[in-house]
């Protein structure tokens, strides 16, 4: 597997852990609602809260595999919305 | 020029007078390490031979010459492919569909590497108008032309190509890789959020993430990452992926993408300072990433929402205590806020500056104008073009061998 793939998966899960002690932190309560109508709307949203769940799994999937392509790719642009004016 | 070259350059002559495209092609593939071996004197032979009636010979010598140049007058280089891309016979170039968009390839490069992506861009539109057998034909070379406008800022001739809907791909000799079509619609969906025209950024990221995959593309990966930003920016959530989704995006892509996840469940609290705690917390990565500018537009929208919900409630609101609920710095954000909305038709509204008060007003548009009449028409048409096309390519499944035999011998 290459460096890239690896340096790509020790970050997500580095991410994953942080992201599971921010969450146990952070959940939403009514506490943090800034004003009474300020709900969130209805609808389906996705479910994010999964990604902490199979890391080491996935680890593993993605080692005995080898499943990453594309990873030279030409992706060195400026970031053309990173502006003050945000309109 | 050696005996080698010579006879390289006779065949083409003789093969172009008979016009046996297809033997040609063959033979310039099979004897492009004759022109490697006699590299030093490529222009000599390019000097016997004409644009017009010679196009598949003098192709194979500058792709040649573009995959072994080591800068050594490149500027006389780039002037004989401009010139050759602008004058070649199309009829002759669309037989090795291959070779020529490799030309483009090394040419791109070539200029990514020196810093010039301007000058290409006007070149790259021509060729891509050359080769295609349809202007609705992808070609490996949209990829380049979208690479060199965002590189060198100037995205409007990419738009020719991006509005127009694609339905056929140039096959290039089985060159034609998946990452080519990943590219054009990732590189696409980054030219139209550039652009703000955020529905078809979507629908190209959209196109790059299900796309049908065994592997983890890093293209895909990157394209998630953008799509969840665009998806917040117009939805405020991220829509369910479609059914034909691989499962490669849940099992391995959205899991690799942690800290746009996060963002995802700060913004479906409606609270700004969440969604700022998870910038802040994560702004390397997203600085890194090149997608900031994103971000910010996400946290924009969502100060924008915040104040869409406020009119359901309010008839007037001040916009001290307006900045207050949606949690922007004062008054006069606020109202720069409400300005920007006005203008882009999202709530209808009007401010007194006298006493800083917000009136929210009803939306005017009663749809029974010349004006909305001729764009329902116009919507109508579009809508009945796409079910003609539709229809057409059903048709041609349907009569197609492959799609008979395959019904067949799952009904057996």
């Amino acid at each position: 597997m290459n460096s890239n793939a690896l340096s790509a998966i020790e970050k997500a899960i580095k991410s994953n852990s942080d992201f599971s002690r921010w969450w146990d932190k952070m959940k939403p309560t009514t506490a943090n609602v800034v004003a009474d109508e300020m709900f969130p709307e209805g609808g389906q949203y996705m479910d994010v809260d999964d990604s902490s769940a199979h890391c080491s799994n996935l680890m593993m999937d993605l080692t005995a595999n080898e499943k990453f392509v594309h990873n030279d790719f030409f992706n060195q642009f400026d970031d053309l919305l990173d502006e003050d004016d945000l309109d | 020029m050696s005996s080698a070259l010579e006879q390289f350059v006779v065949t083409v002559r003789s093969l172009s007078s008979q016009g046996s495209f297809d033997q040609l092609y063959e033979y310039c593939s099979k004897n492009s390490d004759v022109l490697v071996k006699h590299s030093a004197h490529l222009d000599d032979a390019l000097a016997t031979l004409d644009l017009q009636e010679h196009s598949l010979g003098i192709l194979t010598i500058l792709c040649v010459k573009m995959s072994l140049n080591h800068n050594q007058a490149i500027e006389q280089l780039y002037a004989q492919i401009q010139e050759f891309i602008t004058e070649c016979n199309g009829e002759q170039i669309r037989v090795a569909p291959d070779t020529f968009a490799e030309l483009c390839h090394y040419f791109t490069l070539s200029l990514v590497e020196r810093r010039q992506p301007m000058r290409g861009i006007d070149l790259l539109c021509k060729a891509i108008t050359k080769i295609q057998l349809s202007p609705t034909q992808l070609t490996s070379i949209h990829a380049d032309l979208f690479q060199l406008c965002l590189l060198a800022k100037c995205l409007k001739p990419a738009l020719y190509f991006l509005d127009m809907d694609i339905t056929d791909i140039s096959k290039e000799g089985g060159q034609f890789d998946v990452k080519y079509f990943l590219l054009y619609y990732y590189y696409g969906g980054i030219i139209y959020a550039s652009l703000k025209k955020y529905e078809r950024a979507l629908y190209f990221f959209e196109v790059a993430i299900t796309t049908p995959s065994m592997a983890v593309s890093h293209i895909m990966l990157e394209a998630y990452k953008k799509y969840v930003l665009v998806a917040l920016i117009l939805y405020g959530k991220v829509p369910p992926f479609p059914k034909y989704t691989s499962q490669v995006v849940t099992r391995f892509i959205k899991p690799l993408s942690a800290p746009y996840n996060e963002l995802v469940s700060a913004y479906a609290t409606n609270n700004p300072e969440e969604v700022i705690a998870v910038i802040n917390r994560h702004s390397e990565t997203l600085t890194r990433e090149t997608n900031m500018g994103l971000v910010k537009q996400c946290l924009s929208s969502l100060h924008k929402k915040n104040i869409q919900r406020l009119t359901k409630t309010f008839l007037t609101l001040s916009l001290s205590d307006m900045a207050n609920r949606v949690q922007l710095a004062n008054a006069k954000e606020a109202e720069n806020y409400i300005l920007r909305m006005i203008e882009d038709k999202e709530i209808f509204a009007s401010i007194n500056q006298k006493d800083g008060m917000v009136v929210f007003l009803d939306n005017p548009e009663k749809y029974n104008t010349a004006t909305m009449f001729r764009r329902l028409e116009d919507d109508m048409k579009v809508c009945m073009y796409l079910e003609d096309k539709l229809r057409k390519m059903d048709q041609e499944i349907a009569v197609s061998a492959k799609y008979i035999q395959k019904v067949r011998v799952e009904s057996e």
